[in-house]
């Protein structure tokens, strides 16, 4: 009782003072995908940069962070505020791959309100591909879009002018 | 995801001025370790910045910035200090000891994602305090930011009901 009282209280005194800004990863890759969520919610930077592969690639609505840098540094402060003021829950997930790539897809239904009192109410589909290395998994692709009509409506006009068929 | 206050000519602003900004300082975002065809990227007609249809307020208030030189180490050989380069959507000129207590993490070079606390700041200087380690392997050119978020986890900023709070530097 006492050998195993001592290890938990290394092993809890050691997740005490672990940095999140440490290797972190998942095991499982629905499970990197939904702690990278929570570390958006609880505003953790550093958590948050711990579940992405350096390689990592976004596409958002169009648009594109062609490294964790450029997302990191000019998109995931935006994603940290959202995630502050809103609900994902999640309405369907649908995971697969083999070996050290895996994909993880899921369907949330967001809510919230906006900065000016109006309500998010919106399904947001979720792209993930995990890579694995060091037995754990992190994000190296994101992918988001909405079903919001009126950003469609915005987006879509603002992008069509230069954009091209994206290559197959 | 979500978030964004700008409409699509602040977008193109925000676009504008960033691009300017990482012109102008050599920030390097398209690392060489990404395979990725940086020109099929281009050609594609993709837009390389953008956010999307929510529209909330900071949570946080920020400070984002490239290291622009490393500060000199004290008599253990330790570098707890660097001089700051404003880069990017969320800077302002410093005040002595504005950042005392925030959160600084390193989104670049060989400590990206190590987080730091901020103990004092001068106008041209932000130094980190010891508990965390020194800020050895920091290189210029390194891209931060610093968010008003205690060694808790706790926002300094803004009440706790989420409303908007009066604007300030750095949101």
């Amino acid at each position: 009782m006492a050998r195993w009282s001592s290890t938990a209280t290394i092993a809890f005194g050691l997740l005490a003072f672990a940095s999140p800004s440490w290797a972190q990863g998942a095991r499982i890759p629905a499970d990197a995908v939904d702690t990278f969520h929570a570390a958006l919610k609880k505003k953790d930077t550093a958590a948050a940069l711990s579940l992405l592969d350096r390689g990592l690639v976004v596409f958002e609505f169009g648009v594109v962070d062609p490294t964790v840098e450029a997302y990191a540094f000019r998109h995931l402060p935006f994603d940290i505020d959202v995630a502050a003021v809103s609900t994902w829950s999640i309405e369907s997930r649908r995971v697969g791959g083999e070996g050290n790539e895996r994909w993880v897809l899921t369907t949330y239904h967001v809510t919230g309100r906006q900065a000016d009192g109006s309500p998010i109410d919106q399904i947001t589909l979720e792209t993930m591909i995990l890579r694995r290395t060091s037995d754990l998994f992190r994000i190296v692709h994101m992918h988001w879009s909405t079903n919001d009509p009126k950003f469609q409506a915005l987006s879509q006009p603002s992008a069509s002018p230069q954009a091209a068929p994206p290559p197959k | 995801m979500k978030a964004k206050r700008l409409g699509v000519r602040a977008s193109a602003g925000f676009v504008l001025t960033l691009g300017c900004s990482i012109a102008s300082s050599q920030v390097l975002f398209l690392s060489d370790a990404v395979p990725f065809d940086r020109g099929s990227l281009a050609r594609s007609g993709f837009i390389q910045v953008g956010h999307d249809n929510i529209v909330v307020d900071p949570t946080v208030r920020r400070y984002t910035g490239m290291v622009a030189a490393l500060g000199s180490p004290n008599a253990q050989g330790k570098m707890y200090s660097f001089v700051p380069s404003p880069v990017g959507p969320h800077n302002f000129p410093l005040s002595p000891d504005e950042l005392r207590g925030w959160r600084l993490t390193m989104l670049s070079g060989k400590r990206f994602g190590q987080v730091f606390t901020v103990s004092t700041n001068t106008e041209s200087e932000i130094r980190v305090t010891a508990d965390k380690g020194s800020l050895e392997g920091l290189d210029v050119r390194d891209v931060f930011i610093i968010e008003s978020v205690d060694a808790d986890g706790v926002s300094m900023f803004g009440p706790a009901d989420g409303a908007s709070a009066a604007p300030s530097p750095g949101v």
